[in-house]
């Protein structure tokens, strides 16, 4: 009874030790589905809205007139317009990246495009990837980006929910993580240059449909993919590695049957961590910022169905504890980015979207 | 009591569809698996089939339930319209009504929630079981149609 207690006792501890007390404020207001965030060198932003418009928020106001030049979107189910990253060098060269539904209801796919900002309009626009082939349902495009310390870029492509099988073979983009050049071409190291019968530009396989990535600090490569019925993971990337999707999975058809009755396989990647029931992971980020030193090197994982951010700390690459966090909007938390003020930002997901700021709660601005 | 017995066909059509619908549809799914490479027991198997029976209940025998009760007041609605033997019109009902159900599925939410019908081969032993279900439901009400 006394160790219990201890052990009690030390549990708080610690959670008091981690917790920190924070503010969330509402930066901008009467976002449509937004969907990712990324901070301009002069402290502009730039925002995407899923149903298809990028949006620039210049000292605090949100600009009415979105940024011009933008491609056609397909816009239908979970398709829109998705992620946006910044290039190394954009301060030089203000080229950016962008990713989105393109196609029809019949015949869409995933596709990234750079692009250079030239005052409020994409200029010089260039396709860099197009997921292959194409296919006939709006949903698991995936879509998010990220830069690794080479310059290369990895971008993430879904299985397109009733395509999942093709998830596993190396021919086709569904289910996979891609890896290019930012100008398209394919980096000669790849894991599957001049295999027979596999796409080179295949990072990694075996994915449902990953919406979050990041290159942490220490440059592990963080993939979170959402499960079906359960089964969401959080998972380290080796490239060339097989995650198991739809052969392994702790997830469960929306049916109620089976995806697979099995949770692991030789030659297939566990996941570091796996969240039953779903909490619907769509985005997070690593924290290094100073506002919230107790927060240092944390995971930051939006949740849709949960309403929260999940807190994840680390330790020797594992997940040693979880903390639900900034549930009191009580919104659909569709991405989180740490801002270079060091404070978190959260994008809440409804046709009344909102960019929120999670700052400390004796911070004066 | 008359309506007793087309009641009690109804459930053992739905049951016999269920069953077979389910069962195929776990074997359909442990092929692919097989498919990647991984062994699948006998017991898994089994054990695999079991799950599913029970899991797909909240949905799947929800949507034969629907399906035949459409399908087979179509059916009896076009007998007497058009004429023709009852269990030809209920054994047509049972063959399109799984499948239509599926595709309309798949066209107001985009997607397939039922692996089965994924395929055109899978919707056609989805077709198949309804039939098998239907043949049931043809055979204990044949006196009251013929």
């Amino acid at each position: 009874m006394k160790t219990m207690f201890r052990v009690c006792l030390l549990l708080f501890l610690v959670d008091a030790a981690n917790a920190a007390d924070y503010k969330i404020e509402t930066v901008v207001a009467g976002l449509s589905y937004p969907w990712a965030l990324a901070f301009l060198p002069g402290g502009d932003m730039l925002v995407t809205e899923r149903p298809g418009q990028l949006r620039r928020i210049s000292n605090g106001e949100l600009r009415q007139q979105p940024i011009a030049g933008l491609p056609e979107v397909y816009v239908d189910g979970q398709g829109g317009l998705f992620d946006i990253i910044l290039d190394p060098d954009f301060a030089g060269n203000q080229r950016l990246y962008l990713s989105f539904a393109t196609g029809t209801k019949s015949n869409n796919a995933t596709r990234v495009i750079s692009a250079r900002l030239e005052q409020n309009s994409l200029v010089d626009i260039q396709v860099i990837f197009t997921a292959s082939p194409d296919k006939d349902t709006p949903h698991h495009f995936g879509g998010r980006l990220a830069l690794l310390p080479d310059q290369t870029l990895l971008i993430t492509v879904g299985d397109g929910f009733d395509y999942r099988k093709q998830a596993q073979r190396l021919d086709n983009h569904f289910g996979k993580l891609i890896r290019i050049h930012t100008d398209g071409t394919v980096p000669a190291d790849n894991p599957f240059t001049g295999r027979s019968g596999a796409l080179p530009e295949i990072w990694t396989y075996g994915h449902r449909n990953p919406q979050g990535l990041l290159v942490s600090a220490d440059g592990t490569v963080w993939l979170h993919e959402h499960g079906p019925r359960g089964g969401d993971e959080l998972n380290a990337i080796e490239p060339g590695r097989n995650y198991g999707w739809p052969a392994i999975t702790h997830g469960m058809d929306y049916s109620g049957a089976y995806v697979s009755p099995y949770t692991e396989a030789a030659g297939m990647e566990q996941p570091v961590t796996y969240w039953v029931p779903s909490i619907a992971p769509a985005g997070f980020c690593e924290y290094r910022g100073e506002a919230f030193p107790e927060w240092q090197g944390n995971l930051f994982v939006a949740a849709l169905v949960e309403k929260s951010v999940r807190r994840l700390v680390l330790k020797d690459g594992r997940v040693q504890s979880q903390e639900i966090l900034f549930t009191e909007p009580g919104e659909r938390i569709r991405e989180v980015r740490a801002g270079p003020d060091g404070y978190l930002y959260l994008l809440t997901d409804s046709d009344e979207g909102k960019i929120l700021r999670v700052s400390p709660a004796g911070k004066l601005d | 009591m008359k309506i007793k017995k087309p009641i009690l066909a109804f459930i053992a059509a739905v049951a016999v569809a269920y069953l077979l619908t389910s069962v195929l549809g776990t074997q359909f799914v442990l092929a692919d698996i097989q498919s990647y490479g991984l062994p699948v027991s006998l017991p898994d198997r089994l054990a695999a089939s079991l799950h599913d029976i029970h899991g797909l209940v909240p949905v799947l025998l929800m949507l034969v339930s629907a399906a035949y009760l459409v399908g087979f007041i179509i059916a009896v609605l076009g007998r007497r319209l058009l004429g023709g033997r009852h269990q030809y019109w209920i054994l047509a009902a049972g063959f399109a009504s799984l499948p239509v159900a599926m595709m309309l599925m798949k066209l107001t939410m985009g997607i397939t929630p039922f692996a089965l019908a994924g395929t055109n081969s899978g919707l056609l032993l989805i077709a198949l079981c309804g039939l098998a279900g239907a043949w049931v439901f043809a055979r204990l009400t044949q006196n009251r149609g013929a």
